[in-house]
C-alpha cells in the first residue's frame, strides 16, 4: 500500500516536472551488426546531463529546454559518436556506434566509474574475457571474475564464486533475465557459460540495486548476443577441451535475427578410446551447451526476444564380463544441467517510459543411475537398477519498467511472480529375476514442495548533479510455503558524493532475503549439491550489507578505487557434510540452523586502461566468519573461505596490432579446515552375537580437534600466461591462442588426509597433500567469419 | 596421438606429497568402552587417546579397574589381554546402579557411573503384506509391535534392523521403512535404511510404544534362501548415556569422511570423569519372526 501511494506521488509529480524540460531518447546499437549496446554513456554536452543505455541497448535522456544540444555517445571498442541536434520538442534518437579498428586500446573492466554511484561492479565482454589466461585455453566469465578483489575461488580450478564471504549459493546468476541454479560443467571446472554467445556478463558484488534479489551476496547478470541483423557471420574455435560454433545472422534484414551457439566438450575422443583400449570399458564424458536466441523488432518501439538454453553433463561407465552364452552388464551413468525459455517483449510506451515483460522457464535436474544385468542367450535374466533424480523448476513472470521523469529523477519499478517447484529427491529401486513371482518396480521415495514468492520493487535514480547522484529503492518480497508466509521489506540505498571531477566517494546500504537453500552431498559425484525451499523448520536467510568506496582517476591512466565493506548475514543453514550420501531424505532434520555470518573487508584496485600495457592490480584483506548453536561449541570460527589476503595481477602486453601477451597472477591465503590432532578407539558394533544374544563391539577410530578450521592450508599461488595470435585471412579472422596455467607447477593442495607409511622398517603416519592440477599447457584455434 | 592423451592424462594426474605437519601435543587421557548387559561378566576396554600422528593408540596394561555400586566395592577387574580387563565373579543386574572406578598411573582417577535399564518385552501385533507394497510392489510387509509391560523405566530405545537368518555365513539386516509412534505422535520415520534406530520416548499404558516397520523382503524372496527362514526383531533398552552415545555416534557417522581429508569435527558424548568414552547399560529384548512359506517362494525348487 505505502509503495502504490508512492508511486502515485512520484506519477503525479512527474506531469509538473514534465513541463521543464525536452527529453532525448533511442536505442544505441552496433553499426555492423545492429546488435544492442548495453551501459553506454550518452552525455549531452551543453547541459553536461548524462544517462546510460540499460540492458536492451535503450536511453532516455531529459535536458533542459534549449535551441540545440550536442550528444556525444562513448563506448569501450567503438568509435566516439558526436552530433549537434536541433530540439524543440521530446525527440527520438537511435545511434548505430561504429566499432573500432583497434579494438583492444582499453581492455579493462567497466568497473565504479565517477559520476555513477553503483559500487563494487564489474563487466566484462567476450572480448576482455579472451585477453586472461584459462586453464586448458578454455576462456570462462566466471574464472575472469575471479581475477577480482573480494571475489574467491573455492576449490583449485573450480567456477565457484565466493564473494565477499558468501557462499556460491547466495549468489544470483541470471541469463537474458532467467535465474540458472547451477553454473558447473565437469564438476565445477567450467562454467556454463559459452563465451562466443555472450554479450556481456555482470557482477555486483555487493550493493545490489532493488530491481535485484532473492539472493544474500551478488548478481552475476548475463546477456546473450541478440544475433547480427544486418549479415551472417559465425565463429568457429577448438582446443582440447572443447569445441565451439557460433552462427548469427538476420532471417529478415533488420527486422530478425538469430543467434546459435553449441559448444560441446572433447574429452571423450581421448578418454572412451583410451578406456577401450587400456581396460576394454565403456567410458564416456561429455558436457555441451546449446544457446540460442531470437531477436524480433515489430516496430520502432517494440521488440520481442526468445531465449533458449540448454546444457547438461553426461557421463557412462560400463563393463561387461561375456561367457559363451552368458554376458554379465554393470554401468552406472549420471546426468544433470540446465534448461531456461525466456520470453521477452520490450515496449516503448513514449520517450520516457520503457517496459520490459519477461515469462520464462528454468530447470535445473540431476539424474544418476546404476544398473547390473545378466543375460543368457540373450535374454535378461535378472536386472537390478535403482535411480537418484532431483530437480528444482521455476515457472516467473515479471515487468519491468523505467521511468525518466525529470532531468535529475528517473524510477525504475516492477513487479515479480515465481513459483518454485522442488523436487529434491526421488529414488527409484527395480529389482527383475526371470522366472519370479515377485519382481520390484518401486519410488522409494519422492517429495516435492511448492512455494510461491511475490516481489515489487522501485529504484529512485537520483542526480541532482555532478556533486551528488543516489540509487535510492526499496523491495518487497513476499514468500508463500505450505500455510506460512515472510515478508522481507528491503531498503536499497546507493549515494555517490563527487566533491572534485576526478574523486568521488561512495556509500551504500542493501537488506536481502533468499528463499532457498543449497544442500551439498558427497564430493563424489557430478552435481553434488541439490536445492530445497526455506520452510518452517528451515526459514529463509537475510543479509544486510553495506560499504563505502573511494574512487579517483587523478593519476593518467589510472583508476584507482578503495572500498570497505561489511556483510552481516543471519538465519544461515549448515548441512552436516556426508548427512546426505545419498539422497536428500529428512534434510530439514539434518541442518543446523539459525546462524550468523559476520564478513568484512577492504579491497583496492588500480586499474590501467589505456596503452600497450594495460591491467590491473587488486588485493583485499577481509574476514569471514560463522556461528552456530551448535557447531564449534556455539563460538564464532572462520568460514571454510575465509582467505584474509587476497592478491591478484593480470598484465596484457600489446606486442603488435595482432599478437599480445598475457599474464596472470594469484595469490590467496590458505582456506581453514579441520585438522584432527589425535584419535582414540570409541566403541561401535558391527553385528550380532546370536549365541550370547549381544551385539559384537568393535573400536572404532575418532577423531580429536581444536576449535573448528582452526588450521589453515598453505597459501594458493599460481601463475598463468597466454599469447593470442591473430591473423586476417580470405574469409574472416584466425586466431591461435597458446597457454600454460600453473607455469611454475606449484602443487597447491586439494586437501589433506593422513596415510600410514613404512620408512626403513617403521611405520610412520604423515600427512598427505593432494595436489590437483599442475603446470598445464594448452593451445585453441579460433577463426571468425568476416 | 600420444601427444594429444599425454595433454589429457596430465589433467588427471594426482600430485600426492608429504607435508611437513607438527601437530600440537595433546594432552594424553584414557578412554573406557564398556557396556553393561544384565546377568553378564562385565568387559572393559581400555586405551589411551593417540597423538595424531602415532601409528595406533596404546592399549593400557597396567591398571586398576574395580567394579562398584553403591559404595559397595564389588570386584576388582581382571586383565585378559592388553587393554580388555573383565570380572569373574559377578554379573552385572539391570536396575542397579555401577561405578567404575579406574587408576593408571600418571592420571587422576577415572570414573563412570550407569546403570542397565528394565528389560521391554514387546509382542508381535502385526505382521502381514503391507498395503504399502499392494500399491507399489509386491515386495513389503508390514511389521507392527507393541510393548508388553508399562515399565517407565525404560525410555530410551535401539531398535535393529531385522536381523536375517539367511546366511550360515554372516547375517544380513533386512532394509525397513521404520514408524515409530508414541501416543500417537511420531518419534521417528526412516525410509529404506538398515541399522539402528535411537529414539526416545515416555509412554503410558494406554498408549503404549507402537513401532511399525515396513520390511523390504526381496532378499529373502532371492530363491537361494534356506527353508525355515526367520528374522530376529531386536529392541534394546538403553540407558540415557547410551543414548546420548549412540545419538552422536550416529551424527559422527554421517560427518566422517575420512578419504576427504576434510573431516567435519564432531565430539562423541562421554560420560567418563577424566577420561573418553562410554559406560553404559542395556538390556534386549528379542523376538524371531518366522517367515511362511508364502513369502518365501521357490524354496522346493532349491
Amino acid at each position: 500500500m505505502k509503495i502504490t501511494f508512492f508511486l502515485v506521488i512520484v506519477l503525479l509529480g512527474t506531469f509538473l516536472l514534465n513541463a521543464q524540460n525536452i527529453t532525448i531518447s533511442g536505442t544505441i546499437t552496433d553499426a555492423y551488426s545492429g546488435e544492442k549496446i548495453i551501459n553506454v554513456l550518452v552525455l549531452e554536452k551543453n547541459s553536461q546531463r548524462q544517462t546510460s543505455t540499460n540492458n536492451f541497448g535503450f536511453y532516455s535522456l531529459s535536458v533542459p529546454v534549449q535551441d540545440s544540444c550536442v550528444i556525444f555517445v562513448s563506448n569501450f571498442g567503438y568509435e566516439n559518436f558526436e552530433e549537434n541536434l536541433i530540439i524543440k520538442n521530446n525527440l527520438q534518437k537511435d545511434i548505430s556506434l561504429v566499432p573500432t579498428t583497434n579494438e583492444i586500446e582499453e581492455i579493462t573492466i567497466s568497473a565504479n566509474k565517477i559520476n555513477d554511484p553503483s559500487t563494487g561492479i564489474l563487466t566484462l565482454s567476450p572480448k576482455q574475457i579472451s585477453l586472461i589466461p584459462a586453464l586448458g585455453g578454455e576462456r570462462d566469465i566466471f574464472k575472469s571474475f575471479q581475477l577480482m578483489p573480494g571475489v574467491m575461488q573455492g576449490t583449485e580450478g573450480k567456477s565457484g564464486l565466493y564473494v565477499r564471504g558468501g557462499s556460491p549459493d547466495q549468489n544470483l546468476i541470471i541469463l537474458d533475465d532467467v535465474p540458472l541454479y547451477s553454473i558447473e560443467h565437469f564438476n565445477g571446472f567450467f562454467s556454463v557459460f559459452n563465451d562466443d554467445a555472450i554479450k556481456t556478463a555482470k557482477l555486483i558484488k555487493g550493493n545490489f540495486p532493488a530491481r535485484y534479489g532473492g539472493r544474500l551476496s551478488s548478481v552475476i547478470d548475463v546477456r546473450m548476443k541478440d544475433g547480427n541483423m544486418k549479415k551472417t557471420t559465425g565463429t568457429i574455435s577448438t582446443g582440447f577441451l572443447t569445441t565451439k560454433i557460433c552462427l548469427e545472422g538476420p532471417l529478415i534484414k533488420d527486422k530478425i535475427s538469430f543467434m546459435f551457439s553449441i559448444r560441446r566438450s572433447m574429452i571423450d575422443l581421448f578418454l572412451t578410446p583410451y578406456y577401450a583400449i587400456d581396460r576394454g570399458d565403456y567410458f564416456n564424458y561429455v558436457f555441451y551447451d546449446i544457446n540460442s536466441k531470437l531477436n524480433y523488432k515489430v516496430s520502432d518501439k517494440d521488440n520481442i526476444y526468445l531465449s533458449f538454453y540448454t546444457g547438461d553433463d553426461r557421463f557412462t561407465n560400463s563393463y561387461s564380463d561375456k561367457g559363451l552364452y552368458s554376458k554379465t552388464k554393470d554401468a552406472f551413468s549420471m546426468r544433470g544441467g540446465n534448461s531456461l525459455l525466456a520470453f521477452r517483449w520490450n515496449h516503448i510506451f513514449n520517450n520516457k517510459l520503457f517496459g520490459n515483460l519477461t515469462l520464462n522457464y528454468t530447470k535445473f535436474r540431476y539424474f544418476n543411475s546404476s544398473l547390473t544385468e545378466d543375460i543368457e542367450n540373450g535374454k535378461t535374466t535378472y536386472k537390478i537398477f535403482n535411480s537418484i533424480e532431483s530437480s528444482i523448476s521455476d515457472y516467473a513472470a515479471k515487468y519491468d519498467f523505467e521511468y525518466s521523469i525529470a532531468m535529475f529523477y528517473k524510477i525504475n519499478f516492477g513487479v515479480l511472480y515465481t513459483r518454485h517447484i522442488f523436487n529434491p529427491s526421488a529414488i527409484k529401486y527395480s529389482d527383475f529375476m526371470i522366472d519370479r513371482e515377485y519382481n520390484v518396480d518401486t519410488f522409494l521415495l519422492s517429495q516435492n514442495f511448492n512455494s510461491n514468492e511475490f516481489n515489487t520493487y522501485i529504484e529512485n535514480i537520483i542526480k541532482i548533479s555532478d556533486f551528488f547522484s543516489a540509487n535510492i529503492g526499496f523491495r518487497e518480497s513476499i514468500y508463500f510455503i505450505d500455510s506460512k508466509e515472510y515478508i522481507s521489506h528491503e531498503p536499497r540505498i546507493i549515494l555517490n558524493f563527487s566533491p572534485f571531477k576526478k574523486i568521488s566517494f561512495k556509500g551504500s546500504y542493501a537488506k536481502t532475503s533468499q528463499n532457498i537453500h543449497l544442500m551439498v552431498l558427497n564430493n563424489v559425484n557430478f552435481f553434488s549439491s541439490i536445492w530445497v525451499p526455506a520452510t518452517e523448520k528451515c526459514p529463509p536467510e537475510y543479509s544486510n550489507i553495506y560499504s563505502l568506496a573511494f574512487v579517483t582517476s587523478l593519476f593518467k591512466n589510472f583508476d584507482i578505487e578503495i572500498e570497505f565493506y561489511q556483510k552481516e548475514m543471519s538465519n544461515l543453514i549448515e548441512f552436516a557434510k556426508g548427512s546426505f550420501y545419498s539422497n536428500a531424505s529428512d534434510w530439514e532434520n539434518k541442518s543446523e540452523k539459525n546462524g550468523v555470518g559476520h564478513s568484512y573487508g577492504l579491497e583496492f584496485f588500480i586499474n590501467k586502461k589505456i596503452g600497450r600495457l594495460t591491467g590491473w592490480i587488486g588485493y583485499s584483506y577481509s574476514k569471514t566468519t560463522r556461528q552456530f548453536e551448535n557447531i564449534n561449541s556455539g563460538k564464532v570460527y572462520p568460514y571454510d573461505f575465509d582467505r584474509p589476503h587476497d592478491f591478484k595481477i593480470f598484465v596484457n602486453y600489446k606486442i603488435k596490432e595482432n599478437l599480445d601477451f598475457s599474464v596472470a597472477w594469484y595469490f590467496q591465503s590458505g582456506r581453514p579446515i579441520n585438522m584432527p590432532i589425535g584419535y582414540y578407539y570409541s566403541y561401535s558394533f558391527y553385528n550380532f552375537d546370536f549365541e550370547n544374544n549381544i551385539p559384537i563391539p568393535y573400536n572404532n577410530y575418532t577423531e580429536l580437534f581444536t576449535d573448528k578450521n582452526s588450521f589453515r592450508m598453505k597459501p594458493y599461488h599460481r601463475l598463468d600466461i597466454a599469447l593470442n595470435w591473430t591473423k586476417e585471412k580470405k574469409r574472416g579472422f584466425r586466431t591461435l591462442s597458446f597457454g600454460i596455467y600453473n607455469v611454475y607447477n606449484r602443487l597447491n593442495a586439494h586437501y589433506y588426509y593422513f596415510d600410514t607409511i613404512t620408512n626403513n622398517g617403521i611405520k610412520e603416519r604423515v600427512l598427505y597433500q593432494y595436489a590437483l592440477l599442475p603446470i598445464i599447457p594448452s593451445i585453441s584455434y579460433t577463426f571468425k567469419f568476416k | 596421438m600420444k601427444t594429444l592423451y599425454f595433454f589429457i592424462i596430465i589433467l588427471f594426474i594426482s600430485c600426492r606429497s608429504i607435508v611437513k605437519f607438527n601437530p600440537e601435543e595433546i594432552e594424553k587421557q584414557i578412554v573406557v568402552n564398556s557396556i553393561m548387559y544384565p546377568d553378564r561378566y562385565l568387559t572393559v576396554f581400555l586405551s589411551k587417546t593417540a597423538n595424531v600422528l602415532e601409528i595406533t593408540p596404546e592399549l593400557i596394561e597396567n591398571a586398576t579397574v574395580e567394579l562398584w555400586s553403591n559404595d559397595n566395592f564389588i570386584e576388582k577387574l581382571t586383565m585378559d589381554s592388553a587393554g580388555y580387563y573383565s570380572t569373574k565373579v559377578y554379573k552385572t543386574l539391570p536396575l542397579t546402579e555401577y561405578t567404575l572406578k579406574i587408576n593408571v598411573e600418571g592420571f587422576e582417577e577415572i570414573s563412570a557411573t550407569d546403570y542397565i535399564p528394565a528389560i521391554q518385552e514387546f509382542v508381535v501385533t502385526k505382521f502381514e503384506e503391507s498395503s504399502f507394497s499392494t500399491d507399489y510392489s509386491d515386495d513389503f510387509y508390514d511389521l507392527t509391535i507393541k510393548l508388553i509391560n508399562t515399565n517407565l523405566e525404560g525410555l530410551y530405545f535401539q531398535l535393529f534392523s531385522p536381523y536375517s537368518l539367511i546366511r550360515t555365513s554372516y547375517f544380513d539386516t533386512l532394509a525397513v521403512n521404520a514408524d515409530i509412534y508414541s501416543n500417537d505422535t511420531l518419534l521417528l520415520n526412516s525410509y529404506y535404511s538398515w541399522g539402528d534406530y535411537i529414539f526416545k520416548t515416555s509412554y503410558t499404558l494406554n498408549n503404549p510404544l507402537q513401532i511399525t516397520l515396513q520390511i523390504n523382503t526381496h532378499f529373502i524372496l532371492d530363491p537361494y534362501v534356506f527353508k525355515n527362514y526367520c528374522s530376529l526383531i531386536v529392541l534394546n533398552s538403553i540407558s540415557e548415556n547410551f543414548y546420548k552415545y549412540l545419538k552422536s555416534y550416529a551424527i559422527w557417522q554421517e560427518n566422517y569422511y575420512p578419504d576427504d581429508g576434510m573431516m567435519n569435527d564432531y565430539y562423541l558424548y562421554s560420560n567418563i570423569e577424566n577420561g573418553l568414552g562410554i559406560f553404559a547399560g542395556c538390556n534386549l529384548s528379542i523376538d524371531t519372526l518366522i517367515w511362511n512359506n508364502e513369502i518365501v517362494v521357490n524354496l522346493d525348487s532349491i
